[in-house]
């Protein structure tokens, strides 16, 4: 059963009750909520997504609740919950969804330490994966949006999950987090393209989220070997412009954007290792984004350096 | 007059990422959990003192001999290049300078029966 399979009053009353269980592959969410605009904005960013059995185990169980104080409940304020825990400051209830999204993020960095976690937008295309580590502001998520919606298969904007066995990385085909100019942008880029609400007065600014492309999550559970390590970074009036730069550069940046890379110690340097040892890596600059796709493009036209290492059994 | 002599203080191949061509290596110190980036040369020095311990001037005449140079920096250059990356790399915990000691101080060192 997929979350649209459910009608609209009946997704707020099971939200609003036990929850709905999400399977956001590899993890499964339960989320619950008393606000009815974010049932509504689940159903449409994830009205493909598979509903998990109840009896199922579940990895993160999270809320966005109103605030039951008196002086919260009059300025529309909502909380975020974790294991029945109120976590971070409230909100408005407005923008329910971003805080829905950030609380998953925090829940997956903080505990999915079976992952080398990077912040890093990945995509795929011909069975190869691009991950572009960033620090927020450098253009990552624009650049994702813009990919996602010309051929390239959307793993995350923002969350690499290296299996440091297999050496894949997996995606979960979430929304795709667009702040402030990039929002225009991106609707006008790609005018198919499912957004959000836009929510103002964000701490990040204002922020609508982009529900990834059909083919994107219905190949969601196919994970992809990586290719392309590329660092991107946004400047005014500057044009695409791809310069290799050295692995032990790429290896700085991934590790420097990784959540987890600490938590692995001598592990996470090997996986680390073997993962920019196997890719091409770049940075990249770029004002443009007919500019841009026309470099990846290339990329990915491009034969590999070497023949990539079949994906396992399991993970096909 | 014994002179210290200068070595490696971790097992290499499980904490240096070299690659071929490249300027710059990676090590990671497994005591303090750090990362860093090293200069190739700097690879190359741990390289050698994993293989042996080498005192100074064993390691400037490598350096004078086994490097592939463009230009070969003076040697006074050379001294001061391998005084800095010396002390960087005992920084980082990747190499250690031992204490000299005399073939008579060896001596005593050694168990008795």
């Amino acid at each position: 059963m997929r979350l649209q399979d459910i009608d609209t009053p009946r997704l707020r009353a099971r939200m609003r009750d036990g929850g709905v269980t999400l399977r956001l592959s590899p993890f499964t969410v339960r989320v619950r909520s008393d606000i009815p605009h974010l049932a509504d904005d689940i159903a449409t960013m994830y009205r493909d997504f598979e509903l998990v059995d109840e009896r199922e185990f579940v990895d993160f169980h999270v809320a966005v609740l109103r605030s039951p104080h008196w002086l919260s409940r009059l300025q529309g304020r909502a909380e975020f919950w974790f294991d029945g825990q109120r976590s971070f400051t409230p909100l408005p209830a407005a923008q329910a969804l971003a805080m829905l999204e950030w609380g998953i993020n925090w829940c997956i960095a903080a505990h999915a330490h079976q992952y080398l976690l990077i912040h890093a937008a990945v995509l795929e295309r011909g069975g190869r994966a691009l991950l572009m580590p960033a620090p927020p502001g450098s253009g990552k998520s624009t650049l994702c949006a813009a990919l996602a919606h010309r051929g390239w298969r959307l793993l995350s904007d923002e969350l690499g999950l290296l299996d440091m066995t297999t050496g894949l990385v997996h995606g979960m085909a979430r929304p795709i987090n667009l702040k402030n100019a990039s929002i225009p942008l991106i609707r006008a880029f790609a005018p198919e393209a499912v957004f959000s609400a836009s929510m103002p007065n964000t701490s990040k600014g204002t922020v609508a989220l982009v529900r990834a492309p059909q083919a994107s999550i219905q190949a969601r559970l196919t994970p992809a070997r990586p290719a392309w390590v590329v660092l991107p970074a946004w400047r005014a009036e500057s044009p695409a412009a791809l310069m290799p730069i050295e692995r032990a550069q790429a290896f700085m940046g991934l590790a420097e954007q990784s959540f987890n890379y600490d938590v692995h110690g001598q592990a996470g340097f090997q996986a680390l290792g073997r993962l920019v040892g196997s890719c091409g890596c770049y940075r990249f600059e770029y004002s443009r984004l007919d500019e841009a796709l026309t470099h990846f493009d290339r990329l990915a036209q491009a034969a590999p350096a070497s023949a990539p290492d079949p994906l396992p059994e399991h993970a096909r | 007059m014994p002179v210290p002599v200068w070595h490696c203080r971790q097992p290499i191949q499980d904490v240096l990422l070299t690659w071929e061509g490249e300027q710059h290596a990676v090590f990671f110190d497994p005591v303090s959990g750090d990362t860093h980036l090293i200069a190739a040369l700097g690879a190359q020095l741990a390289e050698w003192l994993a293989v042996a311990p080498m005192d100074r001037d064993q390691l400037l005449h490598r350096l004078t001999h086994d490097v592939d140079w463009d230009e070969l920096p003076s040697p006074d250059a050379l001294a001061e290049l391998l005084n800095s990356h010396l002390h960087r790399l005992a920084d980082i915990h990747l190499l250690a300078e031992s204490p000299a000691t005399t073939p008579v101080e060896a001596l005593a060192e050694e168990p008795s029966a």
